[in-house]
């Protein structure tokens, strides 16, 4: 199940800025093979034992990370909260919507791929079932907030 | 003046960048290099030629108020997705000494070389 939240709040609990979050908090925590796995597949980077990233351009830092790939890094790390997804590329969104037990903010829909079986819950009522689904509720969505004039 | 082009060399690439309408969306892929280039630019705008350029991120101080009281500026904004509030996006697209710049078939295109006018960059969106 993605849990998935279309109006902001702020709250400790949720992750906003995912950039400034990642280079204080996450990127302070341990990380696994299988992050090192998204790294290298999101950014084409390789995370050294000490904390380095190599690339074709050169050498850098986990704070050089891009904010996909910072964004998605927050996501799996610290499940218990809502990231924003509004900064990811499509190539991201659709490796985050392959997730189970996330919690996503986006205030707006995205074209990206996402499977026939994904159950999304959103704003805590609405279950809705892959792509089509997602798109169904946005087009409701849309039509409300014509309606209210927002 | 506003830049109409940006072009500069930093290795192993030369950037060219053409610019037609008032407003430029830069979207793309997670790691393809948008704020790569929001970087590039903070050191091409201490270039003379390119001292007009003003730069926002999530790190800029008083974002709000900085960017309303831009006037003239090429300006560049990353994690706009994650800065900019309703009434900025309102100020960029409406803003009156820019509004009065549209052209029929050219929503946007600068077509003057007013210094009130600003022109902007939107990375991310």
């Amino acid at each position: 199940m993605i849990y998935l939240y279309t109006t902001k709040q702020d709250s400790e609990n949720w992750i906003l800025k995912n950039d400034l979050y990642f280079n204080l908090y996450t990127a302070n925590l341990p990380f696994t093979d299988s992050d090192r796995q998204i790294i290298a597949l999101i950014d084409q980077a390789k995370l050294t034992e000490d904390g380095h990233i190599e690339t074709k351009y050169g050498i850098g830092t986990i704070r050089n990370l891009s904010t996909g790939c910072k964004t998605y890094l927050n996501v799996i790390k610290n499940p218990q909260k809502v990231v924003s997804a509004k900064e990811c590329g499509a190539n991201v969104l659709t490796l985050l919507f392959r997730l189970d037990g996330i919690r996503l903010f986006m205030d707006y829909p995205e074209r990206f791929e996402i499977h026939d079986d994904t159950c999304i819950l959103i704003n805590g009522h609405e279950l809705v079932t892959g792509r089509r689904g997602y798109e169904l509720w946005w087009n409701k969505e849309y039509e409300r907030r014509a309606e209210d004039d927002l | 003046m506003i830049y109409d082009r940006i072009e500069f060399q930093a290795k192993p690439f030369e950037y060219k960048l053409h610019f037609t309408t008032r407003i430029t969306l830069v979207r793309g892929d997670s790691a393809t290099g948008k704020t790569y280039l929001y970087q590039l630019l903070e050191d091409v705008k201490q270039l003379d030629a390119y001292h007009n350029i003003k730069l926002f991120n999530y790190k800029s101080d008083d974002f709000h108020t900085s960017l309303w009281a831009c006037r003239g500026k090429f300006i560049v904004i990353d994690n706009g997705d994650a800065i900019l509030e309703e009434e900025d996006k309102k100020f960029i697209n409406f803003e009156k000494t820019n509004e009065q710049r549209k052209q029929p078939g050219y929503i946007g295109r600068c077509q003057s070389s007013d210094s009130r006018e600003s022109r902007y960059l939107l990375s991310g969106i």
